[in-house]
């Protein structure tokens, strides 16, 4: 069993896409660097465990967001940690080493996204490989 | 009695968009986005209104520390502006590839309409000697 803190390095994560041109680019289904971009106040992306929570789950309760999920082992490879920390809520964990001036390495990781959801209709579509 | 009818500006419905920017509230990208700031809206607005009538409409959106984002895609271009004060910055990628042609930090307002030139103006000027609209 996971403890606070705990460093995860398998399985995959989800990201909830608002419904904004900066964030999905509706005209080629994909989303932007902003989806990987700390909010100011965090050192740190928040991210939902995807073994203790269903996408559908997440629609519920964010009408109107899209989805993206990732590899954990992903963000390893680019030199990220990722650790449990569900005093934010049961499912919910860190993704270190986002803040900054990143923006090709947040490019890249949108390039590896394994399934996205469009935000409005919350459709399930396919990545397309750029 | 003829009613004078007063030409609508052609960005009007742009500038409407980043406007409507400031309706977010803290928190609108469900975590702890802040809210668009006045001076990123103004400094959009600024843009739009040196835009004349060959500038295409870029699509408009929020990002996560407030600031406001203008992206234009052109057959093989994807050119991003952010306007967020002190973080302010653009990018233009490669449509086909992702590849970045260039980036960096927005200080200088001749900078962004030489991007605009030669990035959305300049692949317009090349797709219509091609034939393409």
């Amino acid at each position: 069993m996971s403890t606070v803190r705990d460093e995860i390095t398998s399985g995959t994560l989800f990201r909830r896409i608002p419904n904004d041109h900066a964030h999905w680019v509706f005209e080629e289904a994909r989303p932007t660097k902003y989806n990987f971009t700390p909010e100011t106040s965090d050192d740190f992306l928040s991210m939902h465990r995807s073994d203790m929570i269903h996408p559908d789950a997440i629609f519920a309760m964010f009408p109107g967001f899209g989805l993206l999920e990732i590899d954990i082992e992903v963000l390893l490879e680019f030199g990220l940690r990722v650790t449990y920390q569900p005093e934010e809520g049961r499912d919910h964990v860190a993704v270190w080493g986002l803040k900054g001036n990143k923006n090709p390495l947040r490019r890249e990781l949108c390039k590896r996204v394994l399934r996205l959801w469009e935000p409005g209709t919350q459709a399930l579509v396919l990545p397309k490989g750029r | 009695m003829a009613r004078a009818v007063r030409p609508e500006h052609p960005y009007s419905s742009l500038i409407d968009e980043i406007l409507a920017l400031s309706k977010r509230q803290p928190g609108w990208n469900s975590y702890g986005a802040r809210p668009i700031t006045a001076e990123a809206q103004l400094a959009a607005i600024a843009l739009v209104n040196s835009f004349y009538d060959r500038v295409p409409l870029p699509t408009v959106g929020g990002a996560p520390n407030g600031g406001v984002v203008l992206r234009w895609l052109t057959p093989d271009r994807e050119i991003e502006l952010l306007f967020a004060a002190a973080e302010s910055e653009y990018s233009v990628l490669r449509r086909d590839t992702g590849e970045l042609v260039v980036e960096g930090r927005l200080h200088d307002v001749d900078l962004i309409k030489n991007l605009i030139q030669d990035h959305v103006l300049g692949q317009r000027a090349l797709d219509r000697a091609a034939g393409r609209k």
